[in-house]
């Protein structure tokens, strides 16, 4: 063997060698781990274990506590989704022309997804006592009587997802503010040469025609963050009240760390990602062809 | 007409612009209100009676505080760091060379990136666990070396650098370690800011994972930190609460209004859209 | 010193074999090009004697040297390349400044900030910014030193390009198609140039390029490469004049050289469109001739000529191409001098050949003046060197 192409031939090995270590470590190898436990009866500490096929997941399915946890993430996915996907795109939409305030209104809005999050909900919690925060003001203005929000359980999950979308709407003006700029002007202008003069004709001739592929992927990454929620519900609400805002990361956590039912978090794991992962699967997908098409 | 409805958009976003901004103004204000004040029954934007010193002595005094913040920085960039060493020459790879295997390689990172960081929490934390890792710097970081977006990101980056370039530099004499450092990087040092930008917003946010593998109050980074003041005090002293908000937040705004191009540049380029 | 010698060198992609058996002796301080059409292997043979790829077979020797496990760093030799491959992040000076640092400097000394207090770097780094100051000065581009290669026209650039190259003072000059990024006066410019840096320096060159003109005009000689294979080897002058292979003929000039279709019927007696006229010994069966478009001409005579009809007529200044058809099919070019009567679109003429002028192919294409000093079948074709002037084929039609 020559030493030249024996050297170029194990240079690419080594190179990508400490990554792919790592990868098993940490991300391949562990995911693997996740569905095996899922199929045991394995609790942490414990030194021996037998597979119990479906148990686990039979368990689960009769759980009233995690149907409920599966019904709040969707209803909470429900919730934020759309509305922060609207809000950006109409924020971004007068962003874009307000002229010399374009990137103060950007800044702004971007704001609440640069504080430090769980400072933030911290902040969130005060704002909203019924006793001292704003809302007190407000409630009081609108001459209501100022509930506690986080602590009832018609409005702890809906708060929720209003601080959600508060925290994400300027990240998708962010994206939908790159993906309007690259829709050049002649596209309108020759739209108006089409008829399309006023505002309503202009956005669905032309704006939503080209912003689209913007659209469905800010969707998915709203729609991936949002089944990740679970700092808000553990530093306010903690599940509660009467498990109203208990949704699946953290019904997961509770097990996981809390009673250290490993077979039980490992199978809410798989579940967690059987329903990720069509969303994530999209996401990949489109980075690969983000990829292809370079 | 024109003029109206000018009013109208800017009337619209400084409404919403108000909206986006009352969390950091009530956190500032009640951080520079005395005890009475906040309790005296309705709110109000500035302080009637002062309790700044108060409250942030209070912070310093009762919360480790600087000690948070110098946790996060030494977790966030040590992260950062790994990330890139591993990173970068298996992107470098996998843009550059042609060995068996890459494809199998990609699609793994590929896969990789379909991974949430919460899905493999309990394995992870079992291998701590086994090495007698858990609570400590090692295991705020170790598990987070590997970044998949990080390799995709920079081998999206050096496809798009030439051949001819790598080639020169083999001529001109240097070896493939060499090549990467002082020409790959340069070249990539945009997306290699981006990506430093994304790793440490998720990396400074992270709730989740620290929650988990830490109980020693020494190694707690900001939100676990501030966290744990919260339910320390019972919400008693919203005042350095609110400070301590306000000492954990402040200096990372104000990073990012000094470079706020980048920050939004790299969280677009997260998404593919630039 | 540094002649160039590959014996049998073969590469291979996977499946596809790239390069067929190339057998080439550069000579010390020769400036040879490597003519062929697109994909045909030039870059690749480049990039084996450069050290950036191996031959799949066969040797390389440089200065009787076997370059099997020598490093490009280790070799004496340096590369332009077509896009230039200029570091976009580093000035002129430090483009330049790269192959001298990687390798008069140690690993250490290298280093930024400490690097500077290891014994020695300082008188290295002197003379290295005297020798390169000296060169830009040579060059012309000593006034761009500090700028970044994104602020350089594409004619500076490749100056630079020039300079990085040469600063180390290799033996051997690899170029591939280094002017085709230029427009085409500063392509003239530069190919003087290039020939001057040649005759200074002394070096051997190794110029790659599909431009049969830069090939002829600036080289000692012309290796011309088709599929992989090189067909021949030889002077500007000779290529022209004695192609071994239709593909050559076809390749070198411009416009292309017509090609006729003829048989031959009786011993000495071949018939090519429609006109009988004597054949060399020896060939038979089917065969094409070979004309240039300045030697078939038309004339007023009727016998002896072909009858053919004006397709389109090229006014190119000083002389005009008349395209036309013979015999309804075959195609033909032919140059006129201005001076002369031009036939108009839709004329009919009488194509006549000047006389000793054309060039016989056997039915395979070999020049069939040329097939005794041709080797026997099995042999790769790239294995024909002629290095003789051989005769020019004198025949009247
Ligand atoms: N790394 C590679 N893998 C597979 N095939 C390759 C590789 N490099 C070159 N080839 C193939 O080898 C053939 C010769 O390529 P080469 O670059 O040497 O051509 P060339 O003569 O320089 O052409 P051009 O004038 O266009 O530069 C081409 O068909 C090309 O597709
Ligand atoms: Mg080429």
């Amino acid at each position: 063997m020559n030493l030249q192409s024996l050297y170029k031939r194990l240079l690419p090995y080594s190179f990508s060698a400490p990554a792919l270590v790592l990868m098993f470590l940490f991300l391949i190898g562990p995911i693997i781990a996740v569905l095996f436990l899922s199929f045991t009866d394995w609790q942490l500490g414990e030194s021996s274990f037998k597979l119990v096929g479906l148990q686990n997941y039979r368990t689960l399915f009769e759980d009233d506590l995690f149907l409920r946890s599966i019904g709040n993430t969707a209803l909470y996915i429900l919730m934020t989704v759309p509305t922060t996907l609207l809000l950006g795109l109409g924020f971004a939409m007068l962003i874009l022309k307000s002229g010399r305030l374009r990137s103060f209104y950007q800044t702004v809005y971007f704001i609440p997804f640069m504080g430090t999050a769980v400072a933030m909900l911290i902040v969130w919690d005060f704002v909203l006592n019924p006793s001292l925060g704003v809302w007190a003001l407000v409630a009081q203005w609108i001459g209501i009587e100022p509930i506690n929000l986080l602590r009832n359980e018609m409005t702890a999950l809906p708060v929720l997802a209003f601080i959600s979308i508060w925290q994400n709407i300027g990240f998708a003006v962010v994206l939908f503010m790159a993906g309007l700029s690259g829709i050049p002007q002649e596209m309108y202008e020759a739209g108006e040469l089409d008829g399309a003069d006023d505002a309503l004709s202009r956005f669905s001739l032309v704006t939503w025609p080209l912003v689209s592929h913007v659209t469905f992927f800010v969707l998915i990454l709203l729609t991936v963050h949002s089944f990740q929620v679970f700092e808000s519900v553990a530093v306010l609400t903690r599940g509660g009240p009467n498990d109203s805002t208990e949704v699946l990361t953290y019904t997961m956590y509770k097990e996981g760390f809390d009673f250290f039912r490993t077979n039980i978090a490992s199978a809410i794991t798989v579940i967690f990602l059987l329903g990720i992962g069509t969303f994530a699967l999209v996401k990949a997908a489109w980075l690969e062809k983000k990829v292809h098409y370079q | 007409m024109k003029i109206f409805s000018g009013i109208f958009r800017h009337l619209l976003l400084l409404t919403g612009s108000v909206f986006m901004l009352i969390p950091f103004v009530v956190m500032l204000s009640t951080s520079l209100k005395s005890q009475a004040d906040i309790f005296s029954g309705t709110f109000s934007l500035l302080p009637g009676e002062w309790g700044a010193t108060a409250n942030y002595l209070q912070v310093f005094t009762k919360l480790p505080i600087l000690d948070f913040m110098l946790n996060g920085v030494i977790v966030t960039t040590s992260i950062f760091l790994i990330q890139v060493i591993v990173a970068l020459p298996c992107a470098y790879a996998l843009a550059k060379f042609h060995f068996k295997g890459r494809k199998l390689l990609f699609n793994c990172v590929l896969w990789c990136l379909l991974i949430p960081p919460q899905a493999v929490a309990i394995p992870v934390f079992m291998e701590l666990y086994s090495f007698g890792m858990l609570n400590s710097y090692a295991a705020l970081i170790v598990p987070w070396t590997i970044s998949v977006l990080g390799i995709f990101l920079m081998r999206q980056f050096f496809m798009a650098i030439p051949d001819d370039i790598i080639d020169a530099a083999r001529m001109d004499g240097m070896g493939e370690v060499s090549i990467l450092i002082r020409i790959m990087v340069p070249m990539a040092l945009p997306a290699l800011t981006a990506f430093g930008i994304l790793s440490f917003i998720a990396h400074w946010n992270d709730f989740f994972w620290p929650l988990i593998c830490l109980q020693d109050v020494k190694y707690f980074t900001p939100p676990l930190g501030i966290a744990y003041f919260k339910t320390d005090d019972s919400g008693i002293s919203y005042g350095p609460l609110m400070a301590a908000a306000c000492i954990i937040t402040i200096p990372l705004l104000i990073t990012f209004l000094a470079a706020r191009k980048k920050f939004m540049q790299g969280v677009s380029i997260q998404a593919g859209v630039k | 010193m540094a002649s160039i010698t590959m014996e049998n060198i073969g590469k291979s992609f996977g499946q596809t074999d790239v390069l067929k058996g190339i057998n080439l002796n550069v000579h010390d301080g020769e400036f040879i090009s490597l003519l062929g059409s697109s994909g045909c292997g030039k870059s690749t043979l480049l990039r084996i004697i450069s050290g950036l790829e191996r031959q799949s077979s066969g040797r390389l020797l440089i200065g009787d040297k076997d370059m099997d496990n020598v490093f490009p760093k280790n070799r004496s030799v340096s590369m332009v390349f077509q896009s230039y491959a200029l570091y976009p992040h580093l000035t002129v000076f430090e483009n330049m400044a790269v192959p001298l640092v990687m390798r008069k400097l140690t690993r250490l000394q290298r280093l930024p900030l400490v690097g500077r207090f290891i014994g020695g770097t300082s008188s290295v780094r002197q003379e290295m910014r005297d020798r390169i100051h000296h060169l830009a000065e040579t060059l012309d581009i000593h006034t761009l030193l500090n700028r970044k290669p994104a602020q350089l026209s594409g004619g500076q650039r490749q100056r630079v390009a020039l300079g990085r190259a040469m600063v180390r003072e290799p033996e051997v000059f690899l170029m591939d198609e280094p002017l085709s990024n230029l427009d085409t006066k500063m392509r003239a410019h530069m190919r003087t140039e290039l020939a001057e840096i040649h005759r200074n320096l002394g070096a051997t060159f190794v110029y790659v390029t599909h431009d049969q003109e830069e090939a002829m005009t600036m080289s000692d000689r012309v290796a011309l490469m088709i599929d992989g294979q090189i067909l021949q080897v030889a002077t500007p002058r000779e290529i022209y004049r004695s192609p071994v292979h239709r593909k050559v003929a076809e390749f070198i000039g411009s416009p292309r050289i017509n090609i006729l279709p003829g048989i031959v019927t009786n011993p000495e007696i071949m018939e090519v469109c429609g006109i009988k006229c004597p054949a060399p010994k020896g060939l038979h069966g089917k065969c094409f001739i070979g004309i240039r478009p300045s030697r078939l001409i038309p004339s007023e005579q009727a016998s002896g000529t072909w009858k053919a009809r004006v397709t389109n007529v090229e006014d190119l200044g000083s002389s005009f191409l008349i395209h036309s058809t013979l015999a309804g099919e075959v195609r033909t070019i032919s140059r006129m001098d201005s001076r002369s009567v031009i036939p108009q679109v839709g004329d009919k003429i009488y194509l006549k050949p000047q006389p000793d002028c054309a060039m016989f192919f056997d039915s395979e294409g070999w020049n069939h003046n040329l097939s005794s000093e041709r080797p026997a079948q099995d042999i790769p074709v790239s294995a024909l060197t002629f290095s003789e002037e051989s005769h020019e084929s004198a025949i009247a039609i």
